[in-house]
């Protein structure tokens, strides 16, 4: 095991990863750590992964966990529930990893599209952005919103800024102002959640 | 055009009884702030963003273990 004090979740997540790739499970890491990768930096007390695993399984992958050493518990959703099960693996520091096992609407494509991370002394799969900012508008919370506009945001952006070392000097040579056109260029696409 | 705001300094949402943000608590000075951390952010390659997590994480969590250990010993010293 990695993690040597509290706060060191993400840690835990690393060992979680090798457990699957053990088992050949299919993992995409979501939340916090995905917020920091495609939107901004924020603390969490937990790590979390989707996993391309039937709910039905959980019990299964839960004596694994077991047996390798991490303190397991597993919960089901209930019928409505968009998410199937999920197992919680914690450690003696209190860091905690939620698989999500069943997630509705999220298939096994998004693990293709997924990133891989170099952390550590491992890598990590993360969810890719466009899978993202769909779950977090899916989820919408408080927090899920935020999250997807910051992802949104980065996305804009960057593609923004690319597409404007193309145009920057026709749209200048118009007489506009360059930092106002750009601008409502982002807030338009920033508001476009609201009508998803 | 409204556009949404981010959180405000407390890092409370505010939200209007329509469910959209209001920017009724906005601060120019917060804001200005946190787009500034955002665009330092977006500096980060994706493997330094998931290392100043873990960083970032082990600090709040020291913060608030500290604080815990400190309420402690104020409810110790207030029976």
């Amino acid at each position: 095991m990695r993690a040597r004090q509290a706060g060191e979740s993400a840690l835990l997540l690393l060992d979680a990863v090798d457990l699957l790739e053990r088992a050949g499970i299919s993992y995409a890491v979501v939340g916090a750590m995905a917020a920091a990768v495609h939107g901004v930096v924020r603390a969490s007390m937990d790590a979390d992964a989707v996993i391309f695993l039937p709910a039905h399984r959980a019990a299964e992958l839960d004596r694994k966990c077991r047996a390798a050493g991490f303190m397991s518990e597993v919960r089901h959703g209930d019928p409505d529930d968009p998410i199937g099960a999920v197992l919680s693996l914690s450690d003696e520091f209190g860091n905690r990893v939620d698989l999500l096992l069943g997630l509705r609407g999220l298939g096994a494509d998004a693990y293709a599209r997924a990133a891989v991370i170099p952390f550590q002394d491992g890598e990590l799969r993360v969810v890719g952005r466009e899978d993202f900012i769909a779950m977090k508008l899916f989820a919408h919370g408080p927090q899920d919103l935020i999250d997807a506009e910051h992802a949104l945001l980065a996305m804009v952006l960057k593609r923004w800024r690319r597409w404007s070392a193309c145009w920057r000097d026709r749209i200048s040579r118009g007489g506009s102002d360059y930092t106002d056109r750009a601008a409502t260029a982002v807030g338009v696409a920033v508001n476009i959640k609201r009508y998803l | 055009m409204p556009i949404l705001r981010f959180s405000n300094v407390a890092g409370q949402v505010p939200f209007a009884h329509d469910g959209t943000l209001e920017s009724g608590m906005d601060s120019k000075l917060a804001r200005q702030q946190k787009e500034a951390v955002f665009r330092a952010v977006r500096q980060l390659t994706s493997e330094q963003r998931l290392n100043a997590f873990l960083t970032h994480c082990r600090l709040v969590t020291g913060l608030y273990q500290a604080g815990a250990v400190r309420r402690g010993t104020t409810r110790r010293q207030g029976s």
